[in-house]
């Protein structure tokens, strides 16, 4: 692998040619902060927070577009660098509306080690983003706690059209990765930028509203976002107090895939926290019956694996339990939606089932997932009360103290036995992921070797629907 | 005094420009013909030889150099490209030149096509340049019909009201019908340009000078004017002097020669307070260094330079503060929204501006101002947004009492 | 604006740009349908046309107004006071030049020369040419039209 040497911050490196400065700094340990650089999109050099000097060269330059070349002598943290990164967050914040910010406790210079997770108490913080958002993270490194311009932070609407995907223009930092991931990742092309200059947006297509859009409910752009331009309707408080209503009965689905961003916006160690602590969080908070969601996700396989058995011999089998995939193919491939089978999603699974838990109180259900689609459906098909996600779980344990991470495990609860797994390799829980090509295996399905395809994104939807579908036995697809 | 020397605009006046057979009267498409006959690769060697023609668009680049880069790209499909989005304010140069002579840029174009090996190539004119366009579609199909165009098809096209997409990877990004918004360098346009195929885009001027020095030699060219940046150079000679247009000089006239010589002096009875070297985002100069010569090299040291050619003359009648006000409105109308610092920036020096000149916080705002203007220079995507603040600083220093002069007068009555 | 027409110069060269003025040029502004036109007619999708509408200045998109009325603003007319008539015509509909009034309704430009000098200063109203107007016809046709 050819080499190029390289010296950052008097540090001298030896290292791969062809990597960005980010990257290369980044590998050894040099932290450069980011905001519109996301792992796995093409940097566009938006954002100008990453701007590193390089001796020589006239003004700074992206870390992460620009890349390594022999002798470059770079330097990420001069004054010059920092001045110039903090001249570009106050001129961010002053057409941001600041909902974190009314104590001035974020990024303050006269209070610079005060717990971020602290300000979680006073209530007077209400950004769906608060605690993590990543325009905040760096407002705090930068010290910016004193704006030098006009406030320009309620000059649009809000747009709750959708009741789940709500996008919040006020504070858009328009760094484009949700119109990167609409448009190249998921290839629906609904979110794009409009008017130039100051007047720049994000609008979903041609200026409407989302319910009015070619949005699919994917979620992905809220996956993206780095501050609370976009998010998910919360419903932390009407979930709270039904959980604490002796009227009612609260069943929760909690589903494994919250775990790992709990533990990443927990900043503990993997392990830490597991779904039976979180489960003891829930029940303390009065949540009467907590199941894992493993049960119904099985149900879900199992209703795929039956179609797949039955229809197999006869062509292509097409399934999806996913509601994105639903709208896609909807919008997008309306003459195909006869020839896919759409089974019941975990949520639709839960649904049923929670009907038969009703007792002498009315049930609500809370399904707690990850998956941002499911929360869509939810609201639009009303099968489930409530859904919440890991962030908004996080802010909801921080408002009433509940660190999963302290709580023993508890078991939880069940109440079915599961039906036997089938073809996991296929209908397992599958990440979502930027690549262009749908990943392939084989599995055996009434005793014949099949070969299968399962898209990823709906970009990956899109190639097989266009017809590269016919190579395949079985076709999975997911949003 | 200097002679005008008249490369570029060697037909202007003197031809009608819609009509061909009186450009080839007068020596037109020679050059095409020449061209043809030596190697590509020596045709690039005369074009750099010819004191590397520092592109005539306002960023002095090597012309060859770009030429050689797109011709060693290897690629089926390459592209050659004028800018003819003249939109600095205080530039109309290339109209001029299209104008008057619309087939040599074409010949230019031809030129480099045959050296890089293009077969097809765009003229993106400026939206508001609609009589350009027709003439320059006329002399399209005028060298079609005579065959001089030898199967390269260029087409004449036109921007729809954007001044960053004189920028040219912006103008690239327009050309494949999206925002105008400029692109990451590298890849440069000569190996990744046009709809990511290597891709040569000069200047109208640029390219109009062309013929010439392939006709006359790059020796011919290489003796005339200062030789730091050899050859003439045509400006745009406004604001308040007796005589504004187009002049075209060789590079060692010095500012004098080009106001008071061809300009004719201020407006009687008046003054020069500040002459703003270059267009709009450019530096002042004040009267005492007039003495020096129309080149980058020279103009250094005055921390100016030569940017598009355009030369504004203001007398002392003119507030700086006023005047860079306006500037700054016209950069926060035209920042393309792409980059942080610039999508905010402009408009925050407007707004500092404004204040300045409705005489609020007067101190605070310049401090402001200067802080603002280092931050979007060392941080911006473009050269829009790095030199937005450029003329406001440069005002600052020259005249710093205009903008200190605007407290409202009764503040100052109170004090 | 004819599908057949667009794409065939689509075909031959013109930029998507080129395509947007056509439009713009038949139906004043771009509308919705415009743009999908447009994306139809260059196999992008609509996002994308709208994307570049509303970067440049010289295009603009919206609605289209029931009733237009576009004031002549070239040189002739300027002279013969075309200010003054868009001036008053802003005020009476309560829209600003460029604008189309809320309730879609009506629309205010100033448009490029119509060709016919000798008769300045110009409007259109509704397509229909009024020549030689001053502002009080051109209200009263206003009144007129609103009933």
């Amino acid at each position: 692998m050819p080499t190029v040497h390289i010296t950052i911050n008097d540090k001298n490196l030896t290292v791969e040619s062809g990597l960005t400065i980010l990257q290369a700094a980044r590998e050894n340990g040099i932290e450069i902060p980011t905001l519109c650089h996301f792992e796995g999109l093409p940097d566009k050099a938006n954002c100008r927070i990453c701007m590193v000097e390089i001796e020589g060269m006239r003004a700074y330059q992206p870390a992460c577009a620009t890349r390594v070349s022999e002798g470059m002598v770079i330097h990420t943290d001069s004054d010059g660098v920092r001045a110039a990164r903090k001249t570009t967050l106050e001129l961010l914040l002053a057409n941001h509306s600041v909902d974190c910010h009314h104590c001035l406790r974020i990024g303050s210079t006269k209070e610079p080690d005060l717990d971020p997770r602290f300000c979680e108490m006073c209530f007077w913080c209400d950004c769906e983003r608060d605690g993590f958002c990543e325009l905040q993270t760096l407002a705090r490194a930068y010290h910016v706690d004193v704006l030098p311009y006009i406030q320009h932070d309620k000059d649009h609407e809000l747009d709750l059209s959708l009741g789940s995907v709500v996008r919040n223009p006020n504070k858009c930092i328009k760094c484009r990765r949700c119109v990167e991931v609409c448009g190249e990742v998921q290839t629906v092309h609904n979110l794009s930028m409009a008017n130039r200059g100051r007047a720049t947006m994000v609008v979903p297509e041609l200026g409407k509203l989302m319910a009015d859009s070619a949005c699919v409910r994917c979620g992905r752009c809220v996956e993206v976002c780095p501050t609370g331009a976009v998010f998910m309707q919360e419903h932390k408080d009407e979930v709270l107090y039904y959980a604490h209503s002796y009227d009612h009965d609260t069943v929760v689905q909690l589903s494994a895939n919250v775990i790992p961003e709990l533990t990443a916006l927990y900043k503990v160690g993997l392990g830490e926290i597991t779904l039976k602590k979180v489960c003891a969080a829930l029940h303390k908070l009065g949540f009467q019956t907590v199941m894992s969601s493993e049960h119904a996700e099985k149900l879900a396989a199992d209703e795929m694996a039956d179609t797949i058995e039955r229809n197999v011999e006869n062509g292509p089998v097409i399934v999806s339990n996913s509601f994105a995939v639903k709208n896609f193919v909807k919008k997008f491939f309306p003459d195909m939606e006869a020839q896919i089978y759409f089974c019941k999603g975990s949520e639709k699974q839960f649904a049923k089932y929670v009907k038969r838990l009703e007792g002498d109180k009315p049930v609500k259900s809370v399904l707690i997932t990850n998956v941002l689609e499911q929360a869509a459906e939810a609201k639009e098909e009303a099968d489930i009360d409530f859904v919440l996600n890991a962030r908004e779980l996080y802010r909801l344990f921080l408002r009433t103290g509940g660190a999963p991470a302290r709580k023993y495990e508890e078991e939880l609860d069940k109440v079915w036995e599961d039906p036997p797994i089938r073809y996991e390799e296929l209908l397992r829980e599958a990440d979502w992921n930027f690549g262009k090509e749908p990943e392939e295996v084989t599995v055996t399905v009434n005793g014949k070797k099949r070969k299968c395809a399962i898209a990823h994104n709906l970009g990956q939807v899109r190639l097989l629907l266009e017809g590269s579908y016919t190579k395949y036995d079985v076709v999975r697809l997911m949003a | 005094m200097v002679k005008e020397i008249r490369v570029t605009l060697r037909n202007a006046g003197k031809i009608d420009p819609e009509s061909i057979e009186d450009y080839i009267r007068a020596g037109g498409y020679l050059a095409l013909a020449k061209a043809k006959k030596t190697e590509p690769e020596k045709l690039i060697d005369e074009i750099e030889h010819a004191g590397q023609l520092r592109g005539r668009g306002g960023a002095g680049f090597s012309t060859g150099y770009k030429w050689r880069g797109a011709y060693s790209t290897a690629c089926d499909q390459k592209y050659v490209i004028c800018n003819a989005d003249e939109g600095e304010p205080g530039t109309f140069k290339d109209r001029t030149i299209i104008e008057n002579d619309p087939h040599t840029i074409l010949e230019g174009m031809l030129i480099c096509a045959y050296a890089i090996g293009a077969r097809e190539g765009f003229i993106y004119v400026r939206g508001e340049y609609g009589h350009c366009i027709e003439l320059l579609k006329k002399a399209v199909a005028d060298a079609e019909a005579k065959g001089l165009t030898d199967g390269v098809k260029i087409h004449v096209t036109s921007g729809a009201g954007s001044y960053v997409c004189g920028e040219e990877t912006a103008l690239l990004t327009s050309l494949e019908g999206k925002r105008g918004e400029p692109r990451l360098k590298p890849p440069f346009p000569t190996v990744a340009g046009y709809l990511g195929k290597p891709t040569v885009v000069n200047n109208v001027e640029t390219f109009a000078t062309v013929p010439v020095i392939v006709d006359k030699g790059a020796e011919w060219f290489r003796k005339i004017g200062d030789p730091s940046y050899p050859g003439t150079k045509v400006f745009c000679l406004s604001g308040d002097v007796k005589n504004k247009g187009v002049y075209e000089l060789p590079t060692d006239a010095t500012i004098d020669d080009l106001v008071n010589g061809f300009g004719g002096g201020v407006i009687d009875g008046h003054q020069v307070k500040a002459i703003q070297m270059g267009g709009g985002s450019c530096g002042f100069i004040t009267a005492e260094n007039m003495g020096l010569a129309l080149n980058y090299d020279a103009l250094r040291p005055a921390g100016v330079s030569l940017g598009s050619g355009a030369i504004l003359v203001l007398d002392e009648e003119h507030n700086m503060a006023e005047f860079v006000r306006g500037t700054s409105h016209f950069f926060a109308h035209e920042s393309c929204g792409k980059c942080a610092p610039c999508r905010e920036g402009t408009s925050r020096l407007e707004e500092a501006m404004d204040a300045i000149c409705e005489g609020r916080d007067v101190e605070k705002n310049i401090g402001l101002i200067q802080k603002l203007a280092q931050g979007m220079r060392m941080s911006c995507f473009c050269p829009l947004g790095q030199g937005a603040g450029n003329p406001i600083l440069s005002a600052l220093r020259l005249f710093p009492d205009d903008f200190r002069g605007k407290a409202p007068e009764s503040a100052k009555e109170d004090a | 604006m004819n599908e057949q027409i667009l794409a065939e110069k689509y075909l031959n060269g013109a930029s998507i740009l080129d395509l947007l003025r056509e439009v713009q040029k038949a139906d004043g502004v771009l509308t919705e349908e415009g743009i999908r036109l447009v994306a139809k007619v260059s196999k992008k999708y609509p996002s994308e046309i709208f994307e570049t509408a509303t970067f440049y200045s010289m295009l603009r998109v919206g609605k289209k107004a029931e009733h237009e009325v576009a004031v002549c603003g070239s040189t002739c007319c300027d002279a013969a006071g075309a200010a003054k008539i868009l001036e008053r015509l802003s005020a009476e509909l309560h829209i600003a030049v460029g604008e189309v009034s809320e309730d879609g309704k009506w629309s205010l430009t100033r448009c490029e020369c119509l060709g016919r000098c000798e008769t300045s200063p110009n409007v259109l109203f509704d397509g229909e040419l009024l020549a030689n107007a001053d502002a009080d016809t051109v209200v009263a046709r206003i009144r007129e039209a609103r009933g």
